[in-house]
């Protein structure tokens, strides 16, 4: 337990030094807030009484948790398989799990320390809608999706050798779903084509879940999303487990 | 003389080759042993199932008197691997590093001793990145080191080091040989084979072809010496060749390089030679035997000399 204490604890400053993994996950999050909350922040949102604001709120704190996954901890397992490091924790007495489950506790802490971000932030330039169960009701589901996403993350990890060619596989996973899963725009006024695509993204069901709860709707509404994530999830820990590659 | 690490007809399979064929062998305490063979004799696969990384398909094998089948976690707790200087993650500082590994053995040595012998005291607060290659070594040595490891694995130590560098880490590997320990050591440097190991043994196409202490497998070459000197240019390889007890010949366009095992009669029929042909035999050099002939002998041909 003290291993995995002290482990934790080195990857995170290693995580913190990192200024790419600073700037996605922490920085760009709330520039796209800003940016886009100045336009569109104060319009009408898809529900009464609500604002555009309301419901761009959690689908940043959805798109964090994809970006964390198919970016961060899709790179950093690259780097550190390439140049050896997981080599070197397989020599010592380490558990195997105990390195990818300290890795997935750095992917945790951006989420929810890029979740708080963006709310603190919201909540200084706009009047948003603001409930603190709902907030934990959130949280609960983000790190809900960290399940598979993670585990996506790990998978694309096994296919790419270099960091460069990571991040290219990276932007096919992270652009479709910043697009088509409604987190920039409602997907309802996307083409109907695109809709179309959009239903086969569980991405889609990610962010609808989170917007969902964070505008007060009760988790039991979500049924059909928690059951396709929980799909997700399963096929995501399939692939981590046959991709997934400790050496070269 | 106490066995430290024992292998029974060990075997490893990848498809339809063979990377270790049914090695049976034993390491003694105290001892360096020495691995050597070409890319790809199976090297590698051989030191990582001691480490209890892999898992052999038959046979079996101890380590410190420990099933690597059943045991790899204890055996990892008491072995120590030096890996190569670049598996650090570069944005940790030196102290950093040698806490966190420290923390993760039962019995580990304090990292300012370690520091203090690897002569890293000053670097505790460098970053990994900012390192030059020889530091990274040391750290990675010390890492190796941070449990007080019973048995020490070294894979091509001295791998891209310089030869002041590669001078220090063999010092090192003495001194901590004078300490009791069991250090195995894998490397393509016939020179640093020789000089460093009590006993090599030679793997060629996942075969132990032969195992002793170098001058043993030196002299199994029945005391083949090489006679170099300047290549004229008037005879071709094939004279050369066909002179008394010249066994193999290196030809390059400014030397030449005769093995032979009966060196006297060689030199006389080389001088005769050349009066003949009417040119002189220039920088002659006469050369021992070295691991680097055992080498080729031994692996070019797939199978060992002795007998």
């Amino acid at each position: 337990m003290n291993a995995l204490v002290r482990l934790i604890a080195f990857d995170f400053r290693l995580y913190l030094r990192d200024w790419l993994t600073i700037f996605w996950m922490l920085i760009y999050p709330v520039l796209m807030l800003v940016i886009f909350g100045s336009m569109f922040g104060n319009q009408p949102g898809t529900e009464e009484g609500l604002k555009y604001i309301d419901s761009y709120i959690p689908a940043l704190c959805a798109m964090n948790v994809i970006s964390v996954s198919v970016f961060t901890l899709n790179i950093n397992m690259i780097t550190q398989r390439e140049s050896g490091i997981l080599r070197r924790y397989r020599v010592s007495p380490i558990r195997s799990a105990s390195v990818l489950l300290s890795h997935s506790i750095q992917g945790v802490f951006l989420v929810l320390a890029g979740a708080i971000e963006i709310i603190l932030v919201a909540s200084f330039i706009w009047d948003i809608h603001f409930s603190f169960s709902s907030m934990l009701l959130l949280f609960a589901c983000l790190l809900f999706g960290c399940l598979s996403f993670f585990c996506l993350g790990f998978a694309l990890s096994g296919l790419a050798k270099t960091p460069g060619a990571a991040s290219g596989l990276a932007m096919i996973v992270f652009f479709p779903s910043l697009f088509l899963s409604g987190i920039s725009m409602p997907v309802d006024i996307l083409p109907t084509f695109m809709q179309k695509l959009s239903q086969w993204l569980p991405m889609s069901y990610f962010v609808e879940l989170a917007q969902g709860v964070w505008l007060g709707g009760s988790i039991t509404l979500f049924g059909t999303e928690l059951a396709v994530m929980l799909g997700f999830a399963v096929v995501c820990w399939v692939l981590a487990f046959f991709l997934f590659r400790w050496e070269k | 003389m106490q066995t430290v690490i024992q292998l029974d007809q060990l075997c490893k399979r990848y498809g339809n080759t063979t990377a270790v064929d049914h090695i049976t062998m034993q390491v003694n305490k105290g001892e360096i042993f020495g691995i050597v063979g070409p890319n790809g004799a199976g090297k590698t696969t051989l030191i990582e199932m001691l480490e209890g990384l892999r898992l052999p398909d038959s046979g079996s094998a101890t380590v410190l008197g420990l099933d690597i089948r059943k045991h790899a976690m204890e055996i990892k707790q008491r072995i120590g691997v030096l890996l190569q200087a670049t598996s650090m993650p570069e944005k940790a500082k030196v102290r950093e590093v040698l806490q966190m590994f420290a923390s993760l053995y039962h019995k580990s040595t304090d990292p300012k001793e370690i520091s203090a012998f690897l002569g890293l005291e000053d670097k505790q607060n460098a970053f990994i990145k900012s390192l030059s290659g020889g530091w990274k070594q040391r750290v990675s040595l010390a890492l190796a080191l941070i449990n007080d490891p019973e048995i020490l694995f070294l894979d091509e130590p001295s791998m891209g080091l310089d030869p002041n560098a590669r001078k220090e880490m063999w010092d090192m590997i003495h001194r901590l040989k004078k300490d009791g320990r069991t250090i195995v050591v894998t490397t393509h440097y016939m020179e640093e084979a020789e000089y460093l190991c009590d006993r090599i043994a030679v793997i060629s196409h996942g075969k132990l072809v032969a195992l002793d202490t170098p001058q043993k497998l030196i002299s199994m070459l029945g005391g083949t010496k090489r006679i170099s000197f300047k290549n004229a240019g008037v005879t071709g390889k094939e004279s050369f060749a066909g002179l008394p007890f010249v066994v193999d010949v290196e030809w390059e366009t400014d030397t030449v390089k005769l093995h032979s095992s009966q060196i006297d009669e060689t030199l006389q029929a080389l001088f005769r030679l050349a009066a003949e042909e009417g040119w002189m035999v220039s920088g002659l050099r006469l050369e021992d035997a070295s691991m680097n002939d055992v080498f080729t002998e031994m692996t070019a041909s797939g199978k060992g000399i002795a007998g």
